[in-house]
């Protein structure tokens, strides 16, 4: 027991904290900078800790790059890929959850093939009518796509939860006098509520954390959102790190509170996929 | 009226047959249980008269209307789940509300009929609980609750009771009959134990492999088993069952086994199916007989009477089994617990010969007409 | 009986009559209920999976313009021009080398901090919470930041290693191909060990613990306890894992455009990065349907391999 001991601690000197070290590492790098001023960026050796500590970054860089718009945009993305996802995903993920039909196998099946071609393909089978009916620089059209790209994760993951709900519950409700979409709405929908959270959170920050559809569709500035409008940001200009670390440091606090609250549900979520 | 007929009932599931042609007649006011072991189809004919499951094929009516493309909420059924299936997140009064909510009774009659079906099953004082906060007997509770509280046609119940200790089991199995024989209303009650069975049921359908066995009340299905399976499923322990034949000592017809020759009571014989006359020379049976027809007899033996020897005495308290071998047969008897005898001691045995059953060892099916 | 179902055949009869529609209705609604619910995913699938796969598959084979419309039937043509491109041999390897090494690279990483962290220390919700950052944050932001901690004059890396006395170079990290190629991969493998990681840590937790007891009980000591019982245990989860890591690191965009759009000289590309070029630089869209069709086609191939493969060894 004693030795068990001893070798959990040395393991956790040894290997633990170095590594969580490293994984927060361009996080320590994000805060470092986002305080720091041009000179002392631009210094040679650089610090580590700011010598001088400014906020001046974060009033400054809403003006230097257009970061409300930019957020704005990152917003508008992840809130219609979570509608897109629950208005389609659900009503698929309960179908087969819940019924044996004929064609279910080769659904279940499709989805996982969905996974396996990279999302510029997609852009490139759908670049051309995109710009042939003139909708470049839509949200709307960005949201889309990635939701339907990530669609068919989040419909897995939510067959998983529907899944854990006894069927015997609808199944009293309906006994009871209630339809089959009314045990749905009022049995099932409810009780699943916090694996909806979770799967409404996880394509929020697919929106948010969204790069290569919003790269490729969208050209101007203001409709941007952060992920691009700041890639943009450094390959316009001569780079301003300080800048761009204040930028990447909000975008980031956003996409990592929100996982924050919801990522036990979904893990055990993912976990059940891959149990299956 | 209640009524409830299943017409040539069948449920395929791809390839696997669950239900197989079942014909099945509820009378009003009756409480029918469905029994046999898992996997036989007995829940699945439950869930179809419920409207749960689709119906392959044949039909089935609830007072005379055919009810197979009926939804479950115009059959006017109430059912109990094995696992009780309260709704999580609705208190004790909202679940046993809900039926006549989506009913759309007044607020003031919800209130007095949850009240009043709250009292007859003691569980007033649950009613602002939340069904995780309940004991497994209070859920069954709630569940009945909610199945009497709009006074349906027909009461489903899928093993109700399954799932709780063996005492409050016990208890619940009581309360469950009064309650029934209070409202009257028609009930289908499944469960693969045969001691619900035999201690609820005015009548018992039988089934294995999706096929109905026997159907009749629990005395004649103990007393007149239709087949082996029936024979050996219903009692407990299980009746015995051994190899004979059918032969005739001096105008008598016996039973000859490979551990002794036993007599057929003049009863049985009358009954014997005339097709299956032993007359036309010996013929093959299997023999069953209940632990209980079977008698001891430490006496001192004679050559012609069967010894058989004790392996094992299970006292109960009020009688004891006794396993006996006899030749390659095992046989458990039943015998009072006073004097048992004692193990690897040599016995006599008797069997009861207005007790026996006899069987075609093929088909299985009786050999015995009805009294 | 029989009187019985003669009065309920007729009277059931009657009721169906009346109720035509509505039992029509109540069909589609009942039976056919799945297959509704189905119908908006799929037609999202329609417009934006199988139609743009299908465009890609026809573009594979045509000859194209530079907006990418298939103009008329090409054959192979655009695979005989794949085959030339000068690059794609060290895209081809340098694809292989970045999802394989990545993903064996993740697995051997993730597997001990699993392990370490699934045990009780303070603070262990704290390092559970910090473990995860990498992946909650917009992983092409991530991989900007690495950009500015790899650059030379200035970037954090170089003033540890100089600090800690490692070397005193300024090593400059993504101008080398070799060095280049391989930051890439490292951060590849930084955002893809949280879900790794937590992945095993919920199977670790998911393993029955009387197991552990039996073991004991069975005289196993920690070592055996940990290759007989919690390594077996956690296969099943490592393969699929390990398979969709796999995928994921196949679809890899976000790690290297953002840090070196593929520089230099293309020696960071993947088939990805070097696919978005073809189209987007080099208007060689034809080309870029060829490389897309057929790194679909080996994604599918490989996977049912993989997956045939696996599941016979496990019998």
């Amino acid at each position: 027991m004693q030795r068990i001991q001893w070798f959990k601690w040395l393991s956790l000197v040894l290997y633990g904290i170095p590594m969580l070290l490293v994984l927060v590492f361009p996080f320590i790098v994000m805060v470092s900078t986002s305080f720091k001023t041009l000179e002392e960026v631009s210094q040679i050796p650089p610090t580590f800790i700011p010598r001088n500590p400014t906020l001046e970054n974060y009033r400054e860089v809403w003006n230097i790059i257009p970061l409300a718009d930019h957020f704005r945009n990152s917003f508008l993305l992840g809130v219609g890929e979570t509608f897109l996802i629950m208005v389609l995903g659900v009503p698929a993920a309960y179908a087969l959850a819940r019924f044996r039909f004929a064609g279910r196998q080769p659904y279940l099946i499709f989805l996982l093939v969905t996974q396996m071609f990279p999302a510029i393909v997609v852009v490139l089978g759908v670049f051309r009518v995109v710009v042939a009916l003139g909708l470049l620089n839509n949200l709307a059209v960005v949201a889309t796509t990635a939701a339907s790209f990530s669609l068919a994760f989040c419909i897995w993951l939510l067959v998983g939860y529907f899944s854990a709900i006894p069927p015997e519950i609808e199944e009293a409700a309906m006994m009871d006098g209630d339809s089959r979409l009314g045990a749905m709405i009022k049995m099932t929908l409810p009780l699943s509520w916090p694996g909806l959270v979770a799967v409404g959170v996880f394509a929020f920050m697919d929106g948010w954390n969204e790069f290569l559809f919003s790269l490729t569709f969208i050209s101007n500035d203001e409709m941007m959102p952060l992920t691009v409008g700041l890639f943009r940001f450094i390959s316009r200009f001569q780079i301003q790190w300080h800048h761009l670390m204040t930028g990447s440091l909000l975008a980031t606090i956003v996409a990592v509170a929100l996982f924050m609250t919801v990522q036990d549900k979904l893990t055990r979520g993912m976990l059940a996929i891959s149990e299956k | 009226m209640s009524v409830v007929v299943c017409k040539e009932l069948v449920k395929r599931f791809g390839a696997t047959v669950a239900v197989d042609h079942v014909n099945v007649e509820i009378q009003d006011g009756e409480f029918m249980v469905f029994v046999g072991p898992s996997g036989c189809g007995k829940t699945t004919t439950l869930r179809m008269i419920g409207g749960l499951e689709t119906v392959t094929s044949g039909d089935i009516f609830i007072d005379g209307v055919r009810v197979n493309n009926l939804a479950p909420r115009h059959r006017d059924i109430a059912m109990v789940f094995q696992n009780y299936a309260l709704y999580p997140h609705y208190k004790v009064f909202d679940n046993i509300a809900y039926p006549l909510r989506l009913r759309k009774r007044p607020k003031a009659e919800i209130e007095e009929r949850v009240n009043t079906v709250a009292r007859m099953l003691g569980v007033q004082h649950l009613l602002d609980r939340w069904p995780r906060q309940l004991s497994g007997g209070e859920r069954q509770r709630v569940a009945l609750g909610r199945a009497i509280v709009r006074n349906p046609k027909l009461y489903l119940m899928d093993e109700p009771l399954s799932n709780l200790d063996a005492k409050l089991r016990v208890q619940m199995r009581r309360e469950i009959i009064h309650l029934q024989r209070n409202l009257g209303t028609t009930t289908i009650y499944v469960t693969h134990d045969q001691v619900e069975a035999m201690t609820m049921g005015d009548r018992i359908m039988v089934m294995r492999a999706g096929k109905v066995q026997q159907i009749g009340a629990p005395e004649v299905l103990y007393n007149h088993p239709a087949n082996l399976f029936v024979a050996q499923f219903i009692g407990s322990p299980a009746m015995n069952a051994f190899k004979g034949r059918l032969e005739t000592d001096d105008g008598k017809i016996v039973v000859a086994t490979e551990f002794g020759r036993f007599p057929v009571g003049d009863p049985l014989v009358a009954r014997l199916k005339p097709d299956r006359s032993p007359t036309l020379g010996a013929r093959e049976v299997i023999c069953g007989i209940r632990p209980e027809d079977i008698t001891l007899d430490d006496a001192p033996v004679t050559p012609a009477s069967p010894q058989a020897q004790v392996d094992l005495v299970e006292g109960l308290g009020a009688d004891a089994y006794v396993s006996l071998t006899i030749g390659g047969t095992t046989l458990i008897a039943r015998t009072p617990a006073d004097c048992p005898p004692a193990e690897n001691q040599l016995v006599t045995i008797h069997l009861n010969p207005n007790k026996l059953h006899l069987f075609d060892p093929i088909t299985e099916e009786t050999l015995l007409a009805l009294p | 009986m029989t009187a019985t179902a003669e009065v309920v055949t007729s009277s059931s009869e009657t009721a169906s009559r009346e109720n035509i529609w509505r039992s029509i209705v109540r069909e589609i609604r009942e039976n056919h209920f799945p297959y509704l619910l189905l119908i908006p995913s799929i037609l999202c699938f329609a417009a934006l999976v199988i139609y743009p796969l299908v465009n890609t598959m026809i573009g594979a084979f045509s000859k194209t313009d530079t907006v990418g419309r298939a103009v008329e039937f090409g054959a192979l043509i655009n695979f005989r021009e794949l085959v030339r491109d000068r690059y794609i041999l060290n895209i081809t390897i340098q694809t292989v080398i970045f999802v394989f090494g990545s993903v064996a690279l993740t697995v051997v990483l993730s597997l001990p901090l699993a392990l370490i962290l699934n045990q009780r220390f303070p603070g262990a919700a704290l390092a559970r919470a910090l473990l995860l950052m990498p992946w909650a944050a917009p992983l092409a932001i991530s991989a900007m930041t690495w950009r500015w901690i790899f650059h030379d004059q200035l970037g954090a890396l170089n003033y540890v290693l100089n600090t800690l006395n490692i070397t005193q170079a300024r090593t400059a990290w993504l101008s080398d191909p070799v060095l280049a190629f391989i930051c890439v991969i490292f951060v590849e493998v930084w955002s893809s060990i949280p879900f790794m990681t937590i992945m095993f840590l919920a199977g670790l937790q998911s393993i029955p613990p009387h197991i552990y007891d039996a073991a004991k009980m069975d005289g196993a000591n920690a070592w055996h306890e940990f290759w007989d019982m919690t390594l077996p245990q956690l296969k099943r989860i490592t393969i699929i894992v390990t398979l969709l890591s796999i995928i994921w690191a196949f679809r890899s965009f976000n790690v290297i455009w953002p840090m070196t759009q593929g520089n230099p000289f293309f020696r960071t590309d993947n088939s990805v990065t070097y696919l978005y070029k073809l189209a987007f630089r080099s208007l060689a869209f034809g080309e870029g349907y060829a490389l897309a069709f057929a790194t679909f086609v080996f994604l599918l191939i490989f996977s049912v391999v993989y997956t045939r493969v696996l599941r016979s060894e496990e019998g």
